[in-house]
């Protein structure tokens, strides 16, 4: 099997079955491009958290994962975007600690320490919009 | 349908290979499977072995810590063994608190150390024994061995 896998998939986070897919998801496309174990646990980590967070907070939304081949960096780029609630303070949700219901979930600061880049964007009532990318 | 982790009993631990990836669901079950065991078997030593996975988000992390710490409660000494080197730096990075639960490079390790455990309460029959005889750590636990070897301890009864 020498064929270059999909260079891209986006996964609808609708249940929670679903974030397993998109685990399973990244995994393999990080796998299929030689991306080193650690460094695609951390990558299979960000993407549960995220996904988690559509989950919980917006309901529904999508994972896009897909190949990055420029001539700096190759990598994979994960973009987890939903139409959910939206994120008040985005200065707040990127400290350490806090959580806007008693269960686990957000850890934003967390995605941001694993991946190489990191990117947000979120409107009240509009929904969120995260970009990470981890590189090979 | 939730795909169910097995438990096995290993003498008087109950060891938990993990070899799937992990979701609420399973781990859920996972948590009442392994409590139920052990107050039911009356064991003293729990293993987790994550080696067969390779994806723990903070909310799985917890449940699982949070398992070995409602073992303890029950009387188990509970060990986390075979996590990842990526495990490990997503989990910190994450802010995770691992608190005191305590870990082994594998599986194997983890059961070595539940089996090196000397059984106090076999060993020193009384607080008399103990002081009377003076004995070190080491006579104590060999002391056990005695006593598994179905031979009278040497020590007279002090009453």
């Amino acid at each position: 099997m020498t064929a270059i896998p999909n260079q891209k998939r986006t996964i609808q986070i609708k249940e929670e079955a679903d974030i397993s897919v998109a685990i399973d998801a990244v995994l393999q496309l990080a796998f299929g491009m030689g991306m080193n174990k650690v460094n695609r646990t951390m990558l299979a980590t960000s993407v549960s958290e995220l996904a988690t967070n559509i989950f919980r907070y917006a309901d529904q939304g999508y994972i896009d994962i897909s190949f990055m081949e420029g001539e700096v960096h190759q990598g994979i780029k994960v973009i987890a975007r939903d139409e959910g609630p939206g994120i008040a303070d985005i200065d707040l949700a990127m400290k350490d600690g806090f959580s806007t219901t008693k269960s686990m979930g957000v850890g934003l600061p967390g995605v941001e320490r694993m991946s190489d880049t990191f990117a947000i964007e979120s409107k009240l009532g509009q929904g969120t919009i995260v970009t990470v990318e981890k590189f090979l | 349908m939730v795909s169910r982790i097995g438990v096995y009993v290993d003498g008087e631990n109950l060891v938990v290979p993990i070899q799937q990836e992990l979701d609420e669901e399973v781990v859920k079950q996972l948590q009442s499977d392994v409590l139920e065991r052990i107050s039911l078997k009356h064991l003293t030593g729990l293993v987790i072995d994550l080696s067969g996975t390779s994806v723990l988000d903070t909310f799985l992390a917890r449940k699982l810590f949070d398992t070995c710490r409602m073992a303890r409660l029950i009387g188990a000494r509970p060990i986390i063994s075979g996590m990842s080197a990526g495990m490990a730096i997503s989990l910190i990075d994450l802010d995770f608190n691992p608190g005191d639960v305590e870990t082994a490079v594998t599986l194997e390790d983890g059961l070595l150390r539940l089996r090196d455990t000397p059984k106090f309460d076999l060993i020193a029959q009384s607080d008399d024994d103990f002081d009377a005889e003076g004995d070190s750590f080491e006579n104590l636990v060999k002391g056990s061995d005695v006593i598994d070897g179905d031979t009278e301890p040497k020590a007279d009864d002090p009453d």
